[in-house]
């Protein structure tokens, strides 16, 4: 693939340094027209389709910076589709799409002639990097795109529309004095810290019974993890049935006889958002328990051996010698499980719905609140905090997962 | 362990054979027994009140069944239930899930395979920079996306269509998913690449000939991965997908918010039960792939 001859081979013939230096010229005159807008000598799509037209036209007759017959087609084929989108488009696109589609189509053909002149690189494993645009896109689009959208119009004081009006931090100013909000806060971190450390005990317990080497192991782990495939809304449902407070296990436990048995959490101010807990527990130890069973299984058998020549016991060996060695587990285990706390949502939505009153409000439904009835800045405000929330353990993670030297695996 | 074959002499082998009832191995069983029950009560609990009719509900015991057993409850469920302006049952929001479900597990994972096989084989520069960031962005909270994701799908023309949820369940399920093909695409022998490669043969004939065949377990966990998350959504679906394709989760969720007079608990959880279905069923005959999916973004390697 990198050997020195396909390089030669691939190189442009002819006296590359004119041939190159027009084609540039051109794409960069059509580039820049394309994005600003600009008349070439007609405006909007028609002058920048000619301009793109003229540029593909030269560089196939020169043929510049293409390494091989089969990268001219392909890039003949995607000149020619994102003309006809120019062309024929207004026929089955709105404009508002045909704009989008034409513009990023455009744009990618000069990128594609410039980059080529310049690194001789798009061309290189070319149907790779065709293959993977839906991914590119998506990730530039949909994650990079979202995020630094949401966090520039979180400065704003954008209220129905999307309007540009920078005001500084004022919106996270009057986060911090809304009351909705500092208890919604106040509740998520309720719920992560009580989620978190009750599903990784209980997770890592069972893990351990369930490494025993017990029979029906199978039966145990369908058992305990059959609630995760269910939907938050499933699950919340169920649990706010069991608690119902008039028909549900209070009832129940009164009339087998302790008639002083109080159990009113989905409905008391001050519980709510532990019977959320218990709910969300229910739906999410299993799955603690499968991975850090896997992390069980993945310790080499030649450490117990050794633990047990040296008389070290097992619960001692589990926690002072297995359990460190888990880790990588545990940690991703974590950030799994905190990130998704931070975005609790559907569960407390058919829980409790918040309630009573506010006190069982999460962030991510008050983002959505606000976004969509008015206060689209407040929202979005709302929103930069929980990532904000979401990074205290992302970036850790990702500094030791990725930065320091190692990759995914 | 135990490979004792006819010619080996025959002594003691392997740990000293344990009592029945030893007092550790009894806790153990007990405690796991005792967690089991905790799991398994809500849905006992579902089953039994779905078939107790509103008096039974309203004098017995929560825990208790019925002494009659009938589907009516079910059969309102599934057929003349309120969800929301329409009482005609949970049913259309089952086919709604439906039509949600097929297209965005096929396109999610055409197009995760596809850029799974791409990092995996046929690397390019950038390509970890975007993978790095699509896997740190799967735990971004969906609310910092969404209302870009909103204005997009507007300018698109496609908002409130199903088109638009199955670009958004395809953008958010690309991450997972790509790493599972990733992995398994670079675990697969280097020798069958090269091999294919030497032979002439391209980026698609390798995945279409040597890479996909191979990769039958793969696409089921994928499968299973897929249909389980986009059946279970409802984030998505209640903001993306319009009033006339809420999917099922949707609609469950109208039915006990919409509900004006008295209240058929029975009738609710029969709903409930029948939108957990699906993923219940999916989950009983393919635990093994279910679990390797969920394990898939944990555990490495």
């Amino acid at each position: 693939m990198s050997d020195f001859a396909l390089k030669q081979a691939a190189r442009p013939r002819g006296n590359p340094s004119t041939k190159q230096g027009l084609i540039a010229a051109f794409a960069v005159l059509s580039a820049v027209a394309l994005y600003f807008d600009f008349p070439f000598f007609l405006s909007g799509v028609v002058g920048t389709m000619i301009g793109v037209l003229l540029t593909t036209i030269i560089s196939l007759i020169l043929d510049v910076p293409f390494r091989s017959s089969r990268d001219k087609t392909i890039f003949a084929i995607a000149a020619a589709i994102v003309v006809g989108v120019g062309l024929f488009g207004s026929q089955f696109m709105e404009p508002m799409v045909l704009n989008y589609v034409f513009k990023i189509g455009a744009l990618a053909l000069m990128f594609a002639l410039l980059a080529g002149i310049a690194w001789n690189w798009p061309f290189r494993n070319l149907m790779s990097k065709v293959a993977s645009l839906p991914m590119m896109l998506i990730v530039l689009l949909g994650f990079i795109g979202s995020t630094v959208w949401t966090i520039a119009f979180s400065l704003t004081d954008a209220r129905m529309f999307p309007v540009w009006n920078y005001v500084g931090f004022n919106q996270y100013k009057r986060l911090m004095g809304t009351e909705r909000w500092m208890v919604s806060l106040e509740n998520m971190v309720i719920y992560a810290i009580f989620f978190v450390s009750i599903s990784f005990i209980l997770g890592f317990l069972l893990a351990v019974f369930m490494d025993q080497k017990i029979r029906a192991e199978g039966v145990f782990r369908t058992i305990y993890l059959y609630p995760f495939a269910l939907s938050f809304i499933v699950t919340g449902h169920v649990w706010a049935w069991i608690m119902n407070p008039a028909y549900g296990l209070e009832h129940a436990i009164r009339s087998w006889g302790w008639t002083t048995f109080n159990f009113d959490w989905l409905t008391n101010i001050h519980y709510s958002i532990y019977a959320v807990v218990i709910a969300g527990l229910w739906q999410g130890t299993g799955l603690v328990m499968a991975l850090m069973l896997a992390g069980l299984r993945g310790i080499d058998d030649e450490v117990w051996k050794a633990a047990k020549i040296d008389g070290i016991s097992k619960w001692r060996t589990y926690l002072q010698i297995v359990l460190p060695m888990m880790r990588p587990v545990l940690i991703t285990t974590l950030v799994i499980v905190a990130s998704g706390a931070v975005r609790v949502f559907d569960i407390v939505l058919a829980l409790t719905q918040g309630g009573p009153g506010i006190s069982s409000t999460v962030p991510s439904m008050y983002v959505l609140e606000k976004v969509f009835n008015g206060n689209l800045a407040g929202g979005l405000a709302a929103a930069t905090v929980m990532l904000a929330m979401t990074s205290v353990v992302l970036v850790p993670w990702v500094y030791v997962e990725f930065v320091r030297g190692k990759q995914i695996r | 362990m135990s490979n004792t074959s006819i010619d080996t002499p025959v002594v003691p082998n392997g740990p000293k054979p344990k009592r029945m009832f030893d007092p550790s191995r009894i806790f153990i069983y007990a405690v796991l027994i005792i967690t089991s029950l905790y799991f398994l009560l809500p849905l006992y609990v579902m089953l039994i009140t779905s078939f107790k009719n509103l008096d039974e509900i309203r004098d017995g015991n929560i825990f208790v069944p019925g002494s009659h057993f009938s589907f009516d409850s079910w059969d309102r469920a599934w057929n003349h239930v309120c969800t929301g302006l329409y009482c005609n049952g949970i049913s259309p929001g089952f086919w709604n899930s439906v039509k949600i479900t097929v297209p965005s597990v096929i396109v999610s994972i055409a197009v995760a395979s596809v850029s799974g096989y791409s990092l995996a084989n046929w690397p390019f520069r950038f390509a970890e920079l975007f993978f790095t960031v699509l896997i740190v962005g799967s735990f971004i909270p969906y609310q910092v996306m969404l209302y870009p994701l909103v204005l997009l799908t507007k300018n698109l023309g496609i908002f409130s269509t199903l088109y638009a949820v199955i670009l958004i369940h395809t953008i958010f399920g690309l991450p997972i998913l790509t790493l599972l093909f990733r992995n398994y695409f670079s675990s697969l022998p280097p020798e069958l690449f090269k091999a294919a490669r030497v032979d002439g043969a391209g980026f698609w004939r390798i995945f279409g000939q040597v890479m996909v065949p191979m990769s039958v377990p793969i696409f089921t966990v994928a499968v299973i991965l897929q249909v389980t998350g986009i059946w279970n959504d409802y984030l998505f679906g209640v903001v993306f997908a319009g009033l006339k394709n809420y999917p099922m989760t949707v609609q469950l969720n109208n039915i006990f918010t919409s509900t004006m007079g008295v209240k058929e608990y029975n009738v609710e959880m029969a709903a409930t039960l029948l939108t957990g279905l699906v993923p219940l069923a999916i989950y009983f005959f393919s635990g093994k792939y279910f679990v390797r999916g969920i394990a898939a973004g944990a555990v490495k390697g």
